[in-house]
């Protein structure tokens, strides 16, 4: 690589032909100073200089976490003389520079390697976009450059999860191992009722306690652990908020920390992304499941469709018949909600976390407009939970755990009354 | 002050200079308006980050001092001081051009800058010296006015010859030698 020559070159040459022409006509032997500046430059980028060729890598770690600081690291190994080389950093939407770093550097290159950091951060969760660096070198006076743009794979920032400590229950259990009480009576370690001993009972199910006060024998009944199937299903038709902070960006974050806490509890958890595009990872357990969701929600953005999607558009496989649905939407456009409906038609077993929109709202709104606001997304709310649907709303300022809390108050009232 | 802003106004400084060196002793409004019109050009060039712009009004600002020269107005030295500070007037520019969009240099760039800066103005300066003696040796004046055409001949011959080598080449497909 030699590089082309700047404009220093030619503007220079047309100068040092103007100057050159004047000197001859003027006859005047000190008018050589006009052009002489001039032709040194042009004759050193047409003939002398060559750009140091320099082999450039730029590297990035392309997995993060929020709010973590890493480096950019632009390596220059330069062969072939000195030179100057200028390096301008283009960060993705969600990434600042932070310290004293500057973003466009202009440092000196010799031949051996060269070493350029920048500390950034990511602050914010999703797949960002790759980091980029034009970089042009030059000859030490700026006759012949070599530009280029490097730029590396896209950054995907993982988001910091908040750490639950409640969980909704699948009203339908599996018969595998898990965290969940069953309503029927097995093994277990919570205790349940008692009854007569029959014959077959173990001896360590005996209550002596009672079967003492009772002269009869009496054995305890327990309930046992189960596991379920919850199925995150994210309404991003619509989304209220920034690019920073949308109610789309709170489902996804309130999506990852259930989907942690539930694979925790040795559930199977799977996800529906309906929206724009639709998207659906199939229920699974494991943490290569949860790593798997993780990875398909840092992905989640909103794609604006008119298309009227419903839930007929879903593969069987992605809503198993018995697990339960944590619908996360902003219950602001019909399509999102007439799939809620829809599933809870079906026999889905359906929970709703709403995404509040309200402190995404212009201040100014007037107190008339709110109220009736409010009005039209209480008359929602009611219509889902007469539908046997519970219905929480997260704000973003409460603790999740608030929320898991009283949905699954309604949940267990709806139990009690359907028994 | 940003580093841009100090190199633009260095080359409004400099552009001033020339005006003046150039029209002062000077009666005819060609020389003046002439001298005025490439400065501002080169500095409105300049302000609009447009190098062939600044190389245009650089080119009036000489073809003012030119008429200076006829005339017999400006010395030796004046024409020195006029070349070099035309020529510092277009680096300024570029320089400043060239950091606009907030690069920061780092010292050893700034040295290395100032030091291309010094060679030039010694070449130039040395060049105007062997000049000038070889005029003073040679009385008539009829040597230095040769040698001067044939280098210019010469030196006209290798630009012209380069210009075209500052468009980009085109490789069409499959010219491409083997191995690249």
């Amino acid at each position: 690589m030699t590089g082309r020559p700047t404009s220093r070159v030619l503007g220079g040459s047309i100068l040092a032909i103007v100057a050159l022409f004047l000197a001859v006509a003027t006859r005047r032997a000190d008018a050589v100073a006009l052009a002489a500046p001039f032709v040194l430059i042009s004759l050193t980028g047409l003939i002398g200089a060559r750009a140091p060729s320099v082999d450039a890598g730029l590297t990035v770690p392309t997995r993060l976490t929020e709010e973590e600081t890493t480096e950019v690291i632009l390596t220059l190994e330069t062969t072939g003389g000195r030179g100057r080389a200028r390096a301008r950093l283009a960060l993705p939407i969600g990434m600042t520079l932070v310290g004293d770093d500057h973003r466009a550097l202009e440092f000196i290159i010799e031949p051996g390697t060269h070493r350029q950091t920048w500390t950034v951060r990511a602050e914010r969760w999703g797949v960002l976009g790759p980091v980029r660096v034009g970089l042009e070198v030059t000859d030490t006076m700026g006759t012949r450059s070599d530009s280029r743009v490097l730029a590396t794979e896209p950054v995907r920032v993982y988001p910091i999860q908040e750490t639950l400590r409640r969980s909704l229950s699948p009203h339908s259990l599996r018969t595998i191992a898990g965290a969940h009480l069953s309503r029927q009576r097995g093994d277990g370690i919570e205790f349940m009722d008692i009854r007569e001993f029959v014959r077959g009972d173990r001896a360590r199910d005996v209550n002596w306690r009672v079967s003492a006060r009772r002269e009869r024998l009496w054995v305890d009944q327990r309930q046992p652990e189960r596991s379920g199937e919850v199925v995150l299903f994210l309404d991003s038709f619509a989304s209220v908020g920034t690019n920073i902070d949308s109610t789309l960006r709170r489902s996804a974050e309130v999506a990852a920390a259930l989907a942690r806490r539930h694979v925790a509890l040795n559930d199977r958890v799977g996800l529906v992304d309906l929206g724009g595009v639709l998207r659906w990872l199939r229920p699974g357990g494991g943490t290569a499941q949860l790593y798997r969701l993780v990875e398909v929600l840092i992905e989640t953005e909103r794609y604006a469709s008119a298309a009227a999607k419903t839930i007929d558009v879903l593969p069987s496989r992605a809503l198993p018949k018995r697990c339960l649905v944590v619908a996360l939407s902003p219950l602001v456009d019909e399509r999102g909600l007439e799939a809620i409906r829809a599933l809870r038609a079906r026999g889905f077993d359906v929970a709703v976390i709403e995404m509040s929109p309200g402190p995404h709202l212009p201040a100014s709104e007037s107190d008339l407009a709110r109220g009736l606001w409010e009005l039209e997304r209480e008359a929602i709310r009611s219509d889902l939970r007469r539908r046997g649907i519970a219905v929480a709303t997260w704000d973003g300022e409460e603790s999740v755990d608030h929320v898991l809390q009283s949905l699954g108050v309604f949940r267990s009232a709806v139990l009690r009354a359907a028994r | 002050m940003r580093l841009a802003f100090l190199l633009y106004l260095l080359a409004v400084l400099s552009a001033g200079a020339v005006v003046l060196l150039t029209g002062v002793g000077e009666t005819s409004p060609l020389v003046w308006m002439a001298g005025v019109l490439g400065a501002l050009v080169a500095l409105a060039g300049g302000a609009y980050g447009r190098a062939q712009v600044v190389y245009a009004g650089a080119a009036a600002m000489l073809g003012g001092f030119a008429i200076t020269l006829t005339t017999g107005t400006s010395d030796a030295v004046g024409t020195l001081a006029v070349g070099l500070l035309v020529w510092l007037h277009v680096e300024l520019q570029l320089r400043s051009i060239e950091l606009r969009p907030a690069f920061r240099p780092d010292v050893r760039a700034n040295l290395s800058w100032l030091g291309t800066l010094a060679l030039i103005t010694g070449v130039t300066v040395l060049v105007w010296s062997v000049a000038g003696v070889i005029e003073a040796m040679a009385p008539d004046g009829g040597l230095v006015f040769r040698l001067l055409a044939v280098a210019s001949v010469v030196t006209l011959a290798i630009l012209v010859s380069g210009i075209p080598w500052l468009r980009r080449r085109q490789v069409f497909p499959g010219s491409e030698s083997p191995g690249q």
